[in-house]
């Protein structure tokens, strides 16, 4: 039995730009274009043997995975991540979010990679309408540390107390997960407004020091431990931050130079 | 050096054969040539012969394979399907790892099958013996020969030779084939492998940038595609070492993230495998739907197997390495710390110590202590070598530990156990290059703790053991300055010309030249020491010890009764003073003078301009003290008041303010008495005088800041008052109210002092204790502090804890200077030193207290009695005698004294053997209706009752 066929009417329906490569469960492939989804079906234009374009449906249930190309907003995403432009990367993953949100139940599809970098971005600078849409599109991502990280942002806003909790239980030194680096920064922040000028220095360094990877969290984190040193009365340490934000960091620039005035 | 390409390669042929054809061999391709006339094998037995072999290749037994083979080429088989017969030969040859016999098998395959479907890998195969036998040149060339060819081939050969090159040193040209290899993309293993080795090649050429480069790239994405990460974390190590050795910081730490923890390797690898297998299984489904895919899937499954292999022994090794965190953190710790980021450093190696892995513990330990020195948290330093010393008693860097031990402690101000730190430094570790430090420290321990004659004695020790040692300017001048602070101004004012005369460009040369006028200060030679001061201004200025020099001027034209001069030289030493101490000293030596020669108003200029100089000193609240009291004495009372109102309200709910309440209590002091043109107004003119709501006008708590300091505030003021109309009840209720209502931690010092004084006049020790503990904890730097010890003393006299009540004493001199408590202290001391029969030693003590006139009162009542005590149990019950009856004859008004004094006196004249004196004293108490509510009064009764029997 053959699980797809081929398709010589032209569908009149809104597609993708991206090209992938589908999977069928047989071990056929299909280099695809315009790819979409419509319910249990996908559609798309494959490239026939002959080397034309034939559009193309076939059953969800039929596909083993489908490698997805580079969305073209995601490279940039990730430039923007590494300056730790916050607002930049949420305003880039918007539409990769929606997109792959469609194919979350497809193997191969790139939410997690989507919400590897918009989750950091909304908990650094999330708005409370951010917050709504990824509550209204979430779905786990299968990856313990994406998932834990969505409930720490959701918990923040919902259940504070609940959160602090969290955050207490997930922020252990050496600990390098988003979630951990999240928690840090809440308890941070909570230190700063009680002015527990050293508990705020060693949460926002600690996100410094293990978390390393997560660029987006690291200007929240400088920025931080630069406010708790000028209140701690050691400038020189704030200046060094102060320095290192500016460097790195050109979108916070000025708000770290306004941390020294 | 890349892994050879069947270290466990299953014939292909085989694989297809015995997995998915079910049976088919190659026999029907199989002829016999010329074999040996007398034995001719049957076909059948070929064929058994050939599937030993092959059965015996497919389960490891590459030995076995290699007999049967042979037997094989002995038994002459011949035909096309002998081609995969010589392949498999040398193939079982390498997988023993014969190489010479490998390579010549894989030769003759060439020879005999030069276009043979094998022909590539055997090729390959060639290089790859080549490499192993030593031959690297011609593996060089083979590899090249093998790349030429093209084919699927082409990126190993290359990547082969590429490791080999960098294993022969020729690191350009192996970088050069790597850069190629990976130019179209990180898309195969073997770009990706190269990638890798080709990070591991620029970072040994000092290409530490580029390899960074390719770090990142291979960072993320392609993780999952990495056949051993554990070569990745190498390359990361490597690369951030590199940058570490060239101070590239920043560039360190980002190499020393890309390293993982041993337990994200083993769950990356898990995953690796686990998607390898979802791999295969997706091919054997697709298989068993096509079967003209069979041997296409089979093939594909057989390399898969060979990878999951491969990544199951990197697992294993993954498993057995020894966790990487302290080499990780330890070089991230050293990055940060080498851009003066200590925090991060502290926190990096926080991090090891809570780990269950105890690896590098010892150095961490160290490390931390270090740390927390140089951030001066001293207290986690040194915790951080307690924690060492008693973990590793003895620790291979003993020498550091204890230095840093004893430093720590100097730091603290703990000489004690800052010269125990040092001493064993010198005992265990009498070699070590800390040797020299840590005698001086030594000296400085001994130097701080007042200890003069010891301190001289080591610093004489360090100077001969290290005479052109680092600190040999430092310690000749601390012998000159322990002589100074010991008194000795003889032997000091010589070392201090001594050690000008052999340092003229000394560090200290200023400060000596100071110390030598206060030597002639000391020797009352006034004239001499206001010349030299003179002098010392004009030539250092404003020097950091000007302010001093300008006090001990002030001081000797102050003895040569040139008071004008003196007044003007204490005003510049209170601007000039570099510590709060010289300014307050030389401000208030100048009021002092001021206040003699009755210029009241210049004071009260002089301490306006003070504060408007220096607005946060200390002293201010002292100086607006004396403004107001200026102004006051002027007949500006109403003025001084509102002065004094202003200023109240601006500090009243500082709890740092300590000194607010000396306002307060001067405003209650002016407000005690009516203004003058009410003293003067005939009464009934005008409504009586009110203080109380005179004080609530200057102090009004409505429009005051709310909270318990302020309304603790406005009950001292009110207590203030009651005491000047001496309203004693008032006085109790409004301290009382203190106490209960306020919580010890909302007070100032002047008020928990107060407070705690209080409590313990109710007998309340404990709460008494918590207001103590608090001014001590809250306000170290109070001058309140003796209050404090005092309290504890007394407490512990009431414990019956004498050494405890001496400690408290002793502190209270020592570390408070006793300004306010000297009396309570002295006679405290004696009280202690009586509680351990010590009374030889609470004598001096107590005749002391009896003679000094600015203590006369109960302390001076009680101070004789407790003479009579030690009078008595000395045995001398006359010279005990007149002690008492002193008591109960100059200071009647103490009566707790008076009864006690009778009873003794009487008690003596009966030990005396002198009944009518003693029954005498016994009735004089029993008589005196102002003693009536005494206890010893009941005690004569019975006693005169006993002896006189009705």
């Amino acid at each position: 039995m053959r699980f797809y066929f081929w398709v010589l009417t032209t569908l009149l329906l809104p597609a993708t730009l991206l090209a992938e490569t589908v999977f069928l469960k047989d071990g056929k492939t299909h280099a695809a274009r315009e790819l979409r989804r419509d319910g249990n079906f996908l559609f798309y234009k494959a490239t026939t043997p002959d080397g034309s374009q034939a559009d193309t449906i076939t059953p969800i249930n039929q596909v083993e995975r489908i490698e997805f190309g580079e969305h073209p907003a995601m490279e940039a995403a990730r430039e923007l991540a590494n300056q730790g432009d916050a607002l930049g990367v949420l305003e880039k993953t918007t539409d990769p979010a929606a997109f792959f949100r469609g194919y979350s139940d497809v193997p191969g599809n790139q939410w997690a990679e989507v919400m590897r970098l918009r989750l950091p971005a909304i908990a650094v600078a999330g708005t409370e309408q951010h917050i709504a849409t990824l509550q209204a599109q979430w779905t786990p991502t299968g990856d313990l540390e994406l998932d834990t990280a969505y409930k720490l942002i959701i918990a923040a806003k919902n259940d504070p107390n609940g959160a602090r909790t969290a955050w207490k239980a997930l922020a252990q030194p050496g600990a390098s997960s988003l979630s951990a680096g999240i928690s840090w920064l809440g308890i941070g922040n909570e230190a700063l407004l009680s002015k527990q000028w050293n508990a705020a220095v060693r949460a926002f360094l600690s996100v410094e020091v293990f978390v390393t990877q997560q660029k987006l969290l690291q200007p929240k984190a400088l920025l931080g431990a630069a406010k708790a040193f000028v209140q701690k009365g050691e400038t020189g340490k704030a200046t060094a931050l102060v320095e290192e934000l500016k460097k790195e960091y050109p979108p916070v620039a000025e708000e770290a130079a306004s941390i020294l005035k | 050096m890349i892994s050879p390409p069947f270290a466990t390669h299953l014939h292909p042929r085989w694989s297809t054969i015995q997995r998915l054809a079910g049976g088919l061999c190659l026999l029907s391709v199989l002829v016999f040539g010329e074999a040996d006339a007398q034995i001719v094998p049957t076909a059948a037995q070929v064929t058994e012969t050939y599937n030993k072999a092959m059965s015996a290749f497919a389960s490891g037994d590459f030995a076995g394979a290699v007999t049967n083979l042979e037997q094989m080429l002995s038994q002459g088989a011949e035909g096309p399907g002998m081609e995969s017969v010589h392949y498999s030969l040398a193939a079982a040859h390498f997988n023993t790892h014969s190489h010479a016999k490998a390579k010549s098998a894989f030769e003759n395959y060439l020879k005999l099958y030069p276009n043979g479907s094998k022909a590539a890998d055997a090729l390959l195969s060639i290089a790859q013996c080549q490499a192993l036998l030593g031959e690297k040149e011609k593996a060089s060339a083979t590899f090249e020969l093998v790349a030429q060819r093209g084919g699927p081939l082409k990126e190993q050969a290359q990547l082969s030779k590429a490791a080999l090159l960098k294993e022969m040193g020729k690191k350009a040209e192996a970088a050069t084939a790597l850069q190629a290899l990976i130019a179209g993309g990180l898309k195969t293993q073997e770009s990706i492998q190269a990638a890798i080795l080709l990070g591991a090649v620029e970072a040994e050429r000092g290409e530490r940038t580029s390899a960074l480069k390719i770090l990142e790239q291979l960072e993320g994405r392609f993780l999952h595609l990495i056949e051993n990460p554990l070569q990745l974390n190498a390359l990361a190590f490597e690369v951030g070492d590199a940058f570490l050795r060239a101070i590239e910081l920043k560039k360190a730490l980002r190499a020393y993230s890309m390293v993982r923890r041993k337990e994200d390797l083993i769950l990356l690898q898990q995953q690796r495998i686990q998607n390898l297998i979802r791999r295969m299984e997706t091919n054997v489904a697709a298989a068993k739907n096509d079967p003209a895919r069979v041997v296409e899937l089979t093939n594909t499954n057989n390399r898969l197997k060979l990878l999951v292999d491969a990544a199951k022994q990197t697992l294993d090794q993954a498993k057995d390495a020894p966790d990487n965190l302290f080499a990780l953190r330890a070089r991230q710790a050293s990055a940060y710390q080498e851009t003066g980021r200590v925090d991060e450093a502290i926190i990096l190696f926080e991090s090891i110590l809570g780990s269950p892995d105890k690896t590098g513990r010892e150095d961490t330990l160290l490390s931390l202590a270090s740390l927390y020195a140089k951030n001066g948290d001293s207290s986690e330093a040194l915790k951080s070598l307690k924690s060492l010393l008693a973990e590793f008693p003895k620790t291979k860097n003993i020498a550091t530990a204890l230095l840093l031990l004893g430093s720590q402690h100097l730091q603290l101000e703990q000489y004690e156990p800052a010269a125990k730190a040092f001493t064993a430094l010198l005992s265990q570790a009498p070699k070590s290059a800390q040797v020299p430090t840590a005698r001086f420290l030594l000296a400085n321990a001994q130097f701080n703790q007042a200890n003069y004659k010891e301190a001289i004695e080591d610093y004489q020790s360090y100077l001969k053991s290290f005479p052109k040692g680092e600190f040999k300017e430092e310690a000749e001048y601390r012998i000159a300055l322990s002589h100074f602070f010991a008194g000795e101004y003889g032997p000091a004012l010589e070392a201090f010309e001594l050690y000008i005369k052999q340092h003229n460009e000394g560090l200290f040369v200023p400060d000596a030249n100071y110390r030598i006028a206060a030597c002639y200060q000391a020797a009352r030679r006034s004239e001499d020491v206001v010349k030299r001061c003179s002098l010392w201004e004009a030539k250092y200025g404003d020097h950091p010890v000007s302010g001093d020099v300008l006090a001990l001027h002030g001081d000797a034209l102050s003895a040569l009764n040139r008071q004008d001069d003196a007044i003007e030289v204490y005003r510049k030493a209170s601007v000039r003073g570099a510590t709060d101490e010289v300014v307050q000293y030389a401000l208030f030596e100048a009021n002092k003078l001021l206040q003699k020669l009755g210029r009241t108003e210049e004071a009260s200029k002089m301490f306006l301009e003070f504060l408007a100089a220096k607005p946060e000193h200390p002293s201010n609240v002292l100086a607006m003290f004396w403004v107001a009291k200026g102004t006051h004495k002027t007949g500006k009372t109403e003025e001084a008041k509102n002065y004094l109102r202003e200023k109240i309200a601006g500090f009243i709910a500082d709890r740092s303010k300590d000194a607010v309440e000396q306002l307060i209590s001067q405003l209650a002091q002016l407000c005690a008495k009516p203004p003058r043109s009410l003293e003067s107004a005939s009464p009934g003119n005008v409504a009586p005088y009110n203080p109380e709501e005179n004080l609530r006008q200057y102090l009004d708590p409505k429009q005051l800041p709310t909270g318990p300091l302020v309304q603790a505030r406005v009950l001292f003021a009110q207590a203030e008052l009651a005491r000047f109309l001496r309203k004693q009840t008032a006085v109790a209720e409004a301290l009382d109210a203190i106490c209960d209502k306020i919580p010890p931690k909302s007070l100032g010092a002047a008020l928990l002092a107060q407070s705690a004084d209080r409590l313990l006049e109710r007998k309340e020790t404990k709460r008494a204790l918590e207001f103590y503990k608090e001014l001590l904890t809250s306000f170290p730097k109070s001058e309140l502090l003796d209050y404090a010890y005092n309290g504890q003393g007394q407490i512990a006299l009431l414990e019956n804890k004498p050494e405890d009540a001496l400690r408290s004493f002793t502190d209270a001199i020592d570390k408070a200077g006793a300004s306010t408590k000297l009396r309570d202290v002295t006679l405290g001391r004696a009280k202690a030193l009586l509680l351990q029969e010590k009374q030889d030693e609470a004598k001096p003590i107590l005749e002391q207290v009896a003679s000094t006139r600015e203590w006369r009162g109960e302390a001076t009542a009680e101070a004789i009695f407790l003479l009579g005590e030690v009078f008595e149990k000395n045995g001398d019950l006359a010279g005990a005698i007149q002690y008492y009856q002193r008591v109960f004859v100059a200071y009647q008004r103490y009566e707790r004294f008076v009864g006690r004094a009778y009873l003794k006196t009487a008690e003596c004249f009966e030990k005396l053997n002198e009944p009518t004196k003693a029954i005498a004293h016994y009735k004089e108490l029993a008589t005196k209706p102002r003693l009536a509510g005494l206890p010893e009064v009941q005690t004569a009764k019975q006693r005169l009752a006993q002896k006189e029997p009705q």
